[in-house]
């Protein structure tokens, strides 16, 4: 190599670089925008909440509830909360959710409240239900490991109680089928936002 | 000039392993965790020296390996500059930063035990077990991992207290797989518990693979995955049962295994994509394509393309074989195909978990009582979360600055 070579040499190396940076960042910005996108409603729900929009549906199981403006809040500010139903389906509740699963012991509504968010259906019984009732619930909350969170409530005096986000459907005793409808109807539906159109028609 | 008749000299070539590698040889101290690649000359003289020979005559049959005359004491020199006839030492095992321990219980199992876990009949459960896996979470969404599984207790500092321990355990399964495979092969592998920075790690240490046929090295690589694979498969094959009802179990249980599933989905990823940091994918990858310094081949090829290197990083890039150059001109790609992997691992699972705790526990810290129980679990779990935050990035740093000073290789 001469002394001549060498700034042809870098030259050259200087201008080969040009596609590898627009290349490397037009790649890398459409990867980080479809990976952002996809999660960009918990990421920006995991920070703010929800703001309450309301969606009927009278076609689907159970009944609409009016959805709360639905703030994270400690668990000190959460004692004083009062929610629009028993149990809730929406309003303000705790930073973090929990898993889907059954629970033997009774959960916060903070906690079912977020879950309830996260697109998860809340089956809850009144804590005197039967042995073989609650036997029935664990059977049904295995058919769905996703989707159910299955716990004792002792503020139900008694029968279960289905929740999802601004939904509600209380049952005075065990019915498999009409449960089932309304996990499959509900699970999924909101996430930090409406996920789909609600196929009921629409009434003129 | 090198005095190889000087006893410690001597003692030294006596102590080197030769290995072939392609159609090239490694020459290595295991006692020093040394290694170099040389030409077949090269293996050929230390071999006649090894077995008696005087230099002259060594460099004689190193002569009609290479069909030319060589220098036997020029190539003795620059073992020695390299530190591979050096008096007899322990075992460092690389990096000055790591201080460990070495699990002695551990390493008295033997070759013969060993040896059964990692034969054919082993190697195919481990590839039922991959297959069966691919298959559950293809087939089975609502089975697969997502980050709300680390809530597994209405607590989420109980269930943080419970999932690291549990963590370390199966980190512990994955290096234990490495170990024992290279027991089974006869390789001198250590397997300790150590720190780097303030995290636990458990490490065995694969440096005396590379005295192994190419072929033979994959075992030793693939091992850790195989035993990750296995647990991540009997987790899932558990949550199958019990969701089918064939499986009793309490319910918890069921939970800490999604936490199982959780957390070896996200290692086997890591392990496969994350080559731009020396993962199991990156030494097998390197083994596959015969490298031997792929790792920063392909990072410097990559940075001379994207920025531009100093004097020094061309130099280092230059001492690089032809052949690593050239495998690094595209495997650098596979580095940011890892990055961009391990980027989306980061975003669905550790920056939602991170972002939902850091907020709950901001919200502890500004509106409960500084007498409080909350106050105090929300305290330590938020240091512990900023630590486990900040930490890495301030270890890669001082790691950066500790290898630029030459304290680090």
């Amino acid at each position: 190599m001469t002394a001549q070579d060498a700034p042809a040499g870098t030259a050259a190396r200087r201008t080969r670089r040009w596609p590898w940076r627009v290349g490397t960042l037009v790649v890398g910005t459409v990867a980080i925008a479809v990976a952002v996108s996809g999660q960009w409603r918990l990421l920006a729900g995991s920070v703010t909440g929800s703001t309450p929009t309301g969606q009927t549906a009278p076609c689907l199981p159970g009944r609409a509830v009016q959805v709360m403006n639905s703030p994270h809040l400690s668990a000190a500010a959460l004692a004083s909360v009062r929610y629009d139903s028993l149990p809730p389906t929406s309003g303000p509740h705790l930073g973090f959710t929990i898993a889907p699963g059954i629970y033997t012991a009774p959960l916060t509504e903070g906690l079912t409240v977020h879950a309830m968010e996260h697109g998860h259906v809340i089956v809850q019984y009144a804590t005197g239900t039967p042995a073989g009732t609650v036997q029935d619930l664990r059977r049904l909350a295995r058919r769905y490991p996703r989707d159910v969170i299955l716990a004792p409530y002792p503020k139900l005096a008694d029968g279960i109680a289905l929740t999802a986000w601004g939904r509600i459907d209380l049952l005075d005793r065990y019915d498999e089928q009409r449960a089932a409808a309304f996990i499959e109807a509900l699970r999924g539906r909101y996430i930090h936002g409406w996920t789909h159109p609600d196929p009921c028609p629409v009434s003129r | 000039m090198l005095d190889v008749t000087a006893g410690a000299a001597t003692r030294a070539v006596g102590l080197l392993v030769i290995a072939p590698d392609g159609e090239d040889f490694v020459l290595g101290r295991p006692d020093l965790a040394l290694y170099v690649t040389v030409p077949a000359p090269g293996a050929a003289l230390v071999r006649a020296l090894q077995g008696g020979a005087s230099l002259a005559e060594a460099t004689a049959v190193a002569g009609l390996s290479a069909g030319a005359d060589v220098d036997g004491a020029d190539f003795l020199a620059g073992l020695a500059d390299f530190g591979l006839l050096a008096e007899p030492g322990p075992a460092t095992g690389g990096g000055g930063l790591v201080t460990g321990r070495r699990i002695r219980w551990v390493e008295r199992i033997g070759q013969r035990a060993a040896g059964r876990l990692f034969g054919r009949v082993a190697w195919t459960g481990y590839g039922v077990a991959a297959v069966f896996v691919a298959a559950v979470l293809i087939a089975r969404p609502d089975l697969r991992p997502r980050f709300e599984d680390t809530w597994f207790l209405g607590d989420p500092a109980l269930a943080a207290l419970i999932i690291a321990p549990v963590g370390l355990l199966l980190a512990a399964t994955h290096e234990l797989g490495h170990w024992l495979a290279g027991r089974a092969l006869g390789v001198p592998v250590v397997f300790r518990v150590s720190r780097r920075g303030i995290w636990m790690v458990f490490e065995s240490d694969l440096t005396h693979v590379v005295t192994l046929r190419r072929r033979q090295r994959y075992g030793p690589f693939l091992a850790g995955m195989a035993w990750d694979c296995s647990v991540l498969a009997a987790a899932l094959a558990l949550r199958l049962l019990y969701h089918a009802d064939a499986l009793p179990l309490p319910p918890i249980a069921d939970r800490l295994l999604a936490v199982v599933v959780l957390t070896q989905v996200i290692t086997l990823t890591w392990q496969v994509f994350a080559v731009f940091m020396r993962s199991d994918g990156y030494a097998l990858a390197a083994n596959a394509l015969r490298c031997h310094n792929l790792y920063r081949a392909s990072w410097l090829t990559m940075k001379d393309r994207l920025w531009r290197l100093t004097a020094t990083e061309q130099a280092e890039l230059a001492g690089v074989s032809d052949h690593d150059r050239r495998v690094a001109r595209w495997f650098c790609l596979g580095h940011l195909l890892g990055i961009a992997v391990n980027g989306w691992l980061l975003l669905n699972f550790g920056l939602l978990y991170a972002f939902s705790m850091a907020l709950w526990m901001v919200n502890n810290i500004a509106g409960a009582a500084a007498t409080s129980g909350a106050f105090w679990e929300s305290s330590a779990l938020l240091a512990l979360l900023l630590v486990q935050v900040i930490g890495p990035p301030l270890f890669a740093l001082r790691e950066r600055r500790l290898r630029r000073a030459g304290v680090l290789l």
